[in-house]
């Protein structure tokens, strides 16, 4: 009798104890799956915006760059000076070179950017 | 290192307002500098969005081929005004006016002037097809139209072909000033003396600078005499009967040239000297792909008060194609520089004291 006790016990204690945890665990993972679900599909969709956000402000930033680059071709652009001897006169002539050393980006460049 | 860079496509052309300086494309693109910073030496180009690739239907305008461009830009009363090759219909091209409000940020193009003729001819060659623009009185501009290359337009007074053209912008009403033109790249109105000035491209030879005189009034259409007259010749040599390129034109009942080039110069730009005074003195421009003696120079000439006679000339040698000219400031011309396929396209800034 003391014998069958015991294997009862040991039974409970080992087998059906942890497989009341184990299911009482599985429906609480049931239940939080839903909400976690809910939670990352909101993340992902926040986070969708910030991209979509992030995508105009690189959009911007990348005409603005456009514009900062010709303005800064402006400044570094190369220029040379000499006389221009006349019959009366002397005069300096100053060539400024222009960023065209590709005619036909020069001729589409700007409609780009309307 | 220049990549695709085609020697007969226009760099572009300049014109001013009161503070910055426009510079457009031969292809369509529109770039801004402000004044100061080209007389300080420090120029910084700014792209200037346009819907101009929307406005254009030209097919043959994105081809690299610099007839099929912008030909000149002028800007009046707060209007920026565009000429250039359009194909009016299907493999039909004329020379049309496109314009904008001047505004600094975006220009908004509109179709402001079209002929309703134009030339499907076989031979049409728009790189004939002249184009620019000058004020002229009240609301009216002159328009230089080409010949295309088609030698019977410009002796056709029903043709606009060949001419230089009055047209008033807000009526859009237009007459003919003068015809016998073969392709008129520079254009002037001397207001003080109401007196046109105009030079034609001449073809082997026979680059011609015209004067057209006492306009007050006159409803009489000078004609200079392309092609029955030219001091130039055919590029192959060949007689042709209906373009016979007698030298004198005077003989023929036609208006002399005050000047004339042969060898060609391949005449461009022509705008008055800076400066206070009212002497009757020039600047012209000229192309060729040569360094040959008037070639890539400026051209200074001082006629006498009537227009009669030519009272001295100098030419200055640049090195480049001059494309474009445009007195600022009153002491200072800006040249728009071709470069070749080594250099690249310039701003050239002359200083006269």
């Amino acid at each position: 009798m003391k014998k069958l006790l015991l294997v009862i016990v040991f039974i409970f204690q080992f087998v059906v104890v942890p497989y009341a945890h184990e299911q009482n665990d599985a429906e609480l993972l049931n239940n939080d799956t839903g909400e976690v679900v809910q939670s990352l599909i909101d993340r992902l969709d926040e986070q969708n915006k910030k991209i979509d956000n992030q995508k105009k402000v690189i959009n911007k930033l990348s005409l603005k760059l456009d514009s900062t680059l010709y303005h800064f071709f402006g400044n570094i652009i190369t220029h040379n000076s000499n006389e221009i001897i006349t019959k009366n006169n002397k005069y300096t002539l100053t060539k400024i070179y222009l960023p065209f050393n590709d005619y036909f980006n020069a001729r589409i460049y700007p409609s780009r950017i309307y | 290192m220049i990549i695709s860079m085609q020697g007969s496509t226009p760099v572009g052309y300049i014109e001013q307002s009161s503070e910055k300086i426009i510079l457009a494309t031969g292809g369509g693109g529109f770039y801004i500098i402000d004044k100061n910073d080209i007389l300080n030496k420090r120029p910084k180009l700014l792209p200037l969005p346009t819907n101009f690739h929307e406005v254009i239907s030209n097919r043959n305008f994105y081809s690299n081929n610099g007839a099929h461009s912008i030909k000149d830009i002028l800007i009046k009363d707060g209007e920026i005004l565009v000429s250039y090759t359009n194909e009016k219909y299907s493999d039909c091209y004329n020379l049309s006016i496109i314009s904008a409000k001047i505004n600094y940020t975006v220009l908004k193009l509109y179709n402001a002037f079209q002929f309703e003729e134009c030339s499907n001819e076989k031979g049409t060659n728009p790189h004939e097809g002249g184009g620019r623009m000058v004020n002229y009185k009240e609301k009216q501009i002159l328009l230089s139209v080409g010949s295309y290359g088609i030698n019977k337009f410009p002796q056709d007074k029903n043709s606009i072909f060949g001419k230089i053209i009055a047209i008033d912008i807000d009526s859009g009403k237009y007459n003919i000033v003068s015809m016998g033109h073969r392709n008129p790249q520079g254009l002037n109105y001397d207001e003080e003396h109401d007196v046109i000035l105009s030079t034609d491209h001449g073809p082997k030879g026979g680059d011609e600078i015209n004067i057209n005189m006492d306009r007050l009034g006159n409803s009489t259409i000078e004609n200079y005499g392309w092609p029955i007259s030219s001091y130039g010749s055919h590029y192959d040599g060949q007689h042709r009967t209906d373009a016979p390129l007698y030298k004198s034109h005077i003989k023929y009942g036609f208006k002399e040239p005050i000047i004339e080039f042969t060898p060609s110069i391949a005449i461009s730009e022509i705008i008055k000297f800076p400066g206070e005074d009212s002497k009757n003195d020039f600047l012209i421009g000229s192309l060729g792909f040569t360094d040959l003696e008037g070639r890539q120079s400026l051209h200074y000439l001082q006629f006498d008060k009537l227009y009669k006679t030519l009272l001295f000339k100098d030419v200055w040698f640049i090195g480049d194609r001059i494309r474009d000219l445009l007195s600022i400031d009153k002491k200072v011309v800006l040249m728009l520089l071709e470069g070749d396929h080594n250099v690249l396209p310039s701003i050239g800034i002359l200083e006269f004291d």
